[in-house]
């Protein structure tokens, strides 16, 4: 049993949607905020919802939030009692919650300890398999590379090789035979030195054809854990998640139960605080395996906030201050079914590539169970400063055929021009058949590229975009208007 | 204003037999304007292209707003003169809508003879300068021309209409507040240099465009200098060094594009507020024109059948309806515009005189701009016509119509003879514009009345000189009289000289004045004052 | 004059045929009878022979954004001028511009440049300003130093591009 702590001011250390979202907990609870943020965002409208705002300053965009030293002192020399990191910059990083600790500072999120052992992919890996939670067969790299590739080739092909600072996908390596397999190996040491500072790596069992799968769990310094169920990320790009859903059209109720089950299991196995997502990799056999753990907030955490009605940012806040979680694992009911679209400054159609540009125009979709998590704005100059994420689009009714139907008209409400977004695709994605039948793993992006490429424009639609692009083009109308009057009836007429 | 009634039978043998004739006239003036417009030597279009120059009618049409009209004037210049060598006189001229301001526009043809300036060229040109004054039209050359046409320089060079008269008008129009502009996409030598020079404002392509008063050979004979186009003349030397060129362009389009948004700078001025409505389309179809306008040239034909495929909604105002019926007086609105018409329906008389000289004082009194149709044969001649005073009433007719303060348009629909060629606003009477229907002859007199005159002449020539000519022989010399003199009172012969600003598909004489009356109105008006009338 | 509509890589001329009482435009090779709507906030109304389109329209620039039949499109007005002249590679060699003194300056030899980097300040008339590159490249030569003087013309820095 904890004490209670008192925060009355929150920071939140982190931008754009997320900083709009947690702000919004804050002011829910009737405490102050303050926000963070870099020039180059500082006209974004969204400064205004804190009650105060400091700027922060680095080599990057991204470098300025990162800055640990900064953070803690704007914290310290402003009063504030907590730190809520949101997801990315530095959520997973016990750096930043020792240094907070240090100043007397609440981190809103896991202990340190906690983090470090999640963070960590092989000790993580090793922590819950030493617990009897499945993860996939695996060997690690002990140093010795003839030894190592022999003990890979027990685990059969095909097989992954990961480095263990790994994430996000650098790094990976899919090995289908033991052909050339010591070069493999030889390259990604030197990758994961290059990329993460440690030339660790591991090789693993390769499920073909997985669903990402994932639970959300809950827990409180009091002991108490819950999961508030799963979500369902198999549509990827990139190793990059589209589009998440809950529940996941895959698994059986007693499947349901079982994964969420491992998942309070692990959770408890770490005595864990704060929201957190245990990841799993789910077989087309529905045999189902320990993958990761991220100790923050994710990205998707909408959806089953949408399905369960909780809050789970206000769940964090409350257990930050060392109360209990307001919700008890029977509490918990998944009602209906809810999809998030991310939506992107990206040309789906030139490989997901980095679009840029100003937004010009911005209409959110609006209506019963929509919500667009988004602190774009028009005027706004999307760059690469920071990720491509412009908004999320959240839907919830009460099926998923339901839901892919409303996520459809949202898209098509949603307006936003002047930067490319992969909005169009998304709607290729939620019409394609596979995706209504709920056949989705996470190479469904790779095997239906050919279905989801755009559709040819008909020459009527081309003379239509055109006829109205030039009706919009203020010289061609201006050159319109100056024609006087008997010439405009005498046309194009030539003696 | 009431519809006129037309009396036409298009399924009448008599119109059957005028639409075969004009047809066939249609076809000669479409063939003729086609080869003056498009036909050249192939080696002329391949150095073109070679350059990578556009033609001269892609730039006109670059450059015009799109959906718009263009007027463009004596297509058939030259066309009998030079053994065809200059065709259209070697230029463009017209009247056409650039960025919204209506503009004269002048541009060389460098498909004939390098866009060398003919004789004829240059009436042409100072032609479309004195139109621009007149009507204070905007004017943009499009410069690409190797200068004068040297082994004709004798009859371009130094009398009052010549050469010196572009420049001289350039600064007119410059001085009067009448804004020039010009597009140099080739050389602009000698007098061609003071084309751009002399233009408020300037663009010259790179590459391509140059402007001297020398070229360098020219250079290199004077004064032993070796220098390049580019260094002499070039786009990037007068533009950043000399200053004689204002906008350098990357190429042909964009000097387009730039010279376009220049004329988009300029003020619209405010026109003459001429009396203007909604405009109509003709009731009657104006290509019916070709079953009314006659197969022979002699044969009389209703003019307010004309009118009536002319004006909008077909409706006219006529004064005086039962006095001196062989003039048609009365008003009518061409595409909006109220205008004064003032029509031959035969024969000019004492009464139809007056009533024509009567109704001119009307219109310039009111400022109602002027259209004159001529189907004139001439005044009436005999005792009888001279005791009453048909000279005198012919001068007044002439008094009314030179002195007017409005704008005057005249068509040639048929003939065109002696006086009444006068009195109906002929070229000589400054007509802001003047057309030709391709059936339309000017002479002093009827041709069949002038050979036998000049038969009669040589007959006695011979005569005096002891030789008699057998009958077979006269009617010989006559046939060839009668076929010069049709050949040279035609309005291709007329056109090829510019006694007009062109001839024109009869159903093409709505547009015409339309755009004629409109770009007008740019002038203003004078107030009426008039010399001294024999009553 | 044509207007051309650039549409991915598809360039579609476009022009009025009438502007009369029915607004008629050919778009490439096409006559369309048009009628057009639009309100402040961007969204448009197309009827184009007897066919109804609704759209989101904006505009930067030459840049026109829509979003049309639920797919979004941009179409580029083009503008012969952007053809040639704005992609022309300026002079390697800059020159003087006026007699003057470098003040500071802000490259080195080697580096490299964007067109419209900036390069040393200098100082004439009492008045500074900026010498700017003309084109991408490296700089080849820096023919001043701080503190020097130099004359009209005279080349400044030269610039080698590919």
């Amino acid at each position: 049993m904890s004490a209670k702590r008192q925060i009355n001011k929150i920071l939140v250390a982190n931008r754009g949607e997320i900083a709009v979202r947690i702000l919004r907990s804050i002011k829910d609870m009737g405490l102050k905020s303050a926000l963070l943020f870099h020039r180059v965002e500082a006209d974004s409208p969204s400064l205004k919802m804190a009650d105060e705002i400091y700027e922060v300053t680095g080599d990057t965009p991204v470098a300025a939030f990162l800055d640990i030293e900064n953070i803690v002192k704007i914290c310290r020399d402003n009063d504030i009692d907590a730190v809520h990191p949101g997801y990315g910059f530095l959520s997973e990083n016990a750096k930043f919650v020792e240094a907070l600790d240090d100043a007397g500072i609440q981190f809103i999120g896991p202990r340190p300890e906690v983090m470090t052992l999640m963070g960590d992919k092989i000790g993580s890996r090793n922590f819950v398999q030493e617990r009897g939670f499945p993860v996939a067969p695996s060997v690690l790299d002990n140093g010795d590379a003839e030894q190592f590739i022999a003990r890979i080739m027990e685990i059969g092909f095909p097989l992954v090789i990961k480095a263990s600072a790994g994430g996000g996908g650098k790094g990976m390596q899919i090995v289908r035979d033991a052909k050339g397999l010591s070069d493999v190996v030889a390259t990604a040491k030197v990758e994961a030195q290059r990329y993460f500072g440690d030339p660790r790596i591991y090789a693993e069992r390769y499920i073909e054809n997985p669903r990402h799968i994932e639970v959300q769990v809950l827990g409180d310094e009091q002991g108490n854990c819950v999961h508030l169920w799963e979500r369902e990320c198999s549509i990827q790009r990139r190793f990059q998640k589209v589009i998440e859903e809950t529940p996941s059209p895959a698994l059986s109720q007693e499947q349901r139960q079982s994964i969420c089950d491992v998942a309070v299991g692990i959770a408890q196995s770490v005595n864990y605080t704060s929201a957190g997502t245990i990841e799993f990799i789910y077989a087309p056999d529905g045999e189902f395996y320990f993958l990761e753990m991220n100790t923050r907030i994710q990205v998707e955490h909408p959806i089953t906030e949408m399905v369960t009605g909780v809050d789970l940012v206000a769940e964090q806040i409350r257990v930050a201050m060392g109360e209990k979680l307001s919700v008890a694992q029977g509490d918990v009911v998944q009602r209906g079914h809810a999809i998030e679209c991310r939506i992107c400054a990206e040309i789906p159609d030139d490989d997901f590539a980095p679009s840029a540009g100003k937004v010009l125009m911005l209409h959110p979709p609006v209506g019963d169970g929509v919500r667009f998590d988004s602190a774009s704005y028009e005027g706004q100059k999307v760059g690469t400063a920071f990720d491509s994420m412009i908004a999320k689009l959240v839907v919830h009714s009460e099926d998923r055929d339901a839901a892919i139907a409303k996520c459809l008209v949202a898209l098509d409400e949603f307006v936003l021009l002047g930067v490319e977004t992969n909005a169009d695709y998304i709607a290729r994605i939620l019409r394609h058949a596979a995706f209504a039948e709920g056949k989705t793993d996470t190479g469904f992006i790779r095997h239906h590229a050919e279905d989801l490429l755009p559709l040819a424009v008909s020459e009527d639609l081309k003379t239509a975009l055109v006829a109205t692009a030039a009706l919009s083009d203020r010289q061609f109308v201006a050159m319109m208007d100056a024609i006087p009057s008997p010439y405009r009836l005498m046309k194009e007429w030539r003696n | 204003m009431r519809r006129i009634q037309s009396r036409i039978n298009t399924n009448s043998s008599e119109y059957q037999e005028n639409l075969k004739a004009n047809e066939a006239r249609l076809s000669e003036f479409h063939r003729r304007q086609d080869a003056a417009r498009h036909s050249r030597p192939q080696r002329d279009l391949d150095r073109l292209e070679r350059q990578g120059k556009m033609l001269p009618r892609q730039r006109l049409e670059l450059l015009l707003d799109p959906g718009t009209p263009f007027l463009e004037l004596s297509s058939l210049a030259a066309g009998e003169l030079y053994d065809g060598d200059a065709p259209s006189a070697g230029c463009i001229t017209g009247i056409g809508i650039v960025s919204g301001r209506e503009v004269v526009i002048h541009a060389n043809d460098s498909t004939v003879k390098g866009g060398a300036w003919y004789p004829m060229t240059i009436k042409k040109i100072v032609r479309a300068m004195d139109i621009a004054i007149e009507n204070r039209l905007p004017v943009i050359h499009l410069c690409d021309s190797a200068g004068g046409f040297l082994p004709l320089q004798s009859e371009l060079f130094g009398d009052k209409y010549f050469a010196g008269r572009i420049f001289r008008n350039q600064a007119i129009l410059s001085k009067m507040g009448v804004k020039q502009l010009a597009l140099v996409f080739g050389h602009c030598t000698a007098g061609g240099a003071y084309v751009p020079a002399m233009s408020d404002y300037n663009v010259i392509v790179r590459g391509t465009g140059a402007v001297f008063l020398g070229g360098p050979p020219l250079v290199k004979a004077a004064t032993g200098e070796e220098v390049s186009v580019e260094d002499l003349g070039g786009a990037d030397m007068h533009t950043s060094v000399s200053g004689t060129c204002d906008y350098p362009a990357e190429n042909e389009a964009e000097a387009i594009a730039i010279g376009r948004e220049i004329v988009a700078q300029w003020s619209t001025p405010k026109k003459w507020d001429a009396q203007q409505q909604e405009s109509e389309e003709p009731y009657y179809d104006p290509k019916e024109l070709y079953g009314i306008i006659p197969a022979n040239i002699k044969t009389q034909f209703d003019m307010m059948e004309v009118i009536a495929r002319i004006v909008d909604g077909s409706r006219f105002h006529e004064y005086q309806p039962n006095y001196g019926k062989t003039m048609l007086c009365g008003y009518a609105h061409i595409w909006g515009y109220k205008v004064g018409i003032v029509a031959n329906n035969g024969i000019l008389f004492n009464d139809s005189s007056k009533k024509a000289g009567h109704f001119i004082q009307l219109c310039n009194q009111n400022k109602t701009p002027l259209v004159f149709l001529q189907n004139i044969t001439g005044y009436m001649v005999g005792k009888a016509y001279e005791r009453e005073g048909i000279t005198k009433d012919g001068a007044k007719m002439i008094m009314a119509q030179a002195g007017v303060d409005v704008p005057k348009f005249t068509v040639m629909t048929n003939g065109s003879y002696g006086a009444g060629n006068y009195g109906m606003c002929g070229r000589a009477y400054d007509a802001r514009f003047l057309f030709s229907w391709p059936n339309s002859e000017i002479s002093v007199m009827g041709a069949e009345q002038a050979a036998k005159t000049l038969t009669t002449i040589k007959t006695n020539q011979l005569l005096r000189e002891g030789k008699e000519l057998a009958d077979d022989e006269k009617s010989r010399i006559e046939e060839e009289i009668i076929a010069d003199y049709h050949h040279k009172s035609s309005a291709y012969y007329t056109s090829s000289l510019m006694w007009d600003d062109g001839i024109l598909d009869p159903a093409d004489t709505r547009n015409a004045l339309g755009m004629a009356i409109a770009t007008s109105l740019n002038a203003p008006i004078d107030d009426p004052h008039y010399g001294v009338f024999r009553v | 004059m044509r207007y051309t509509f650039k549409l991915a890589d598809e360039m579609v001329e476009v022009a009025p045929r009438s502007l009369a009482n029915e607004l008629v435009l050919a778009i490439g090779d096409r006559d369309c009878k048009v009628i057009f709507d639009h309100d402040r906030s961007g969204a448009c109304q197309l009827t184009l022979d007897g066919r109804s389109y609704q759209s989101w329209v904006a505009r930067d620039g030459d840049d026109i954004f829509l979003k049309i039949e639920g797919r979004y499109f941009k179409v580029t007005a083009f503008d012969p001028r952007s053809l040639v002249g704005a992609a022309a590679a300026g002079e390697g060699s800059i020159r003087a511009p006026m007699p003057g003194v470098v003040v500071e300056l802000l490259v080195a030899e080697g580096d490299e440049v964007v067109a419209g980097a900036k390069l040393m300040t200098i100082e004439s008339m009492k008045l500074q300003s900026t010498v700017k590159a003309a084109r991408d490249g490296i700089v080849k030569r820096i023919s001043v130093a701080a503190g020097s003087e130099f004359n009209k013309d005279d080349v400044l820095v030269e610039i080698d591009g590919e």
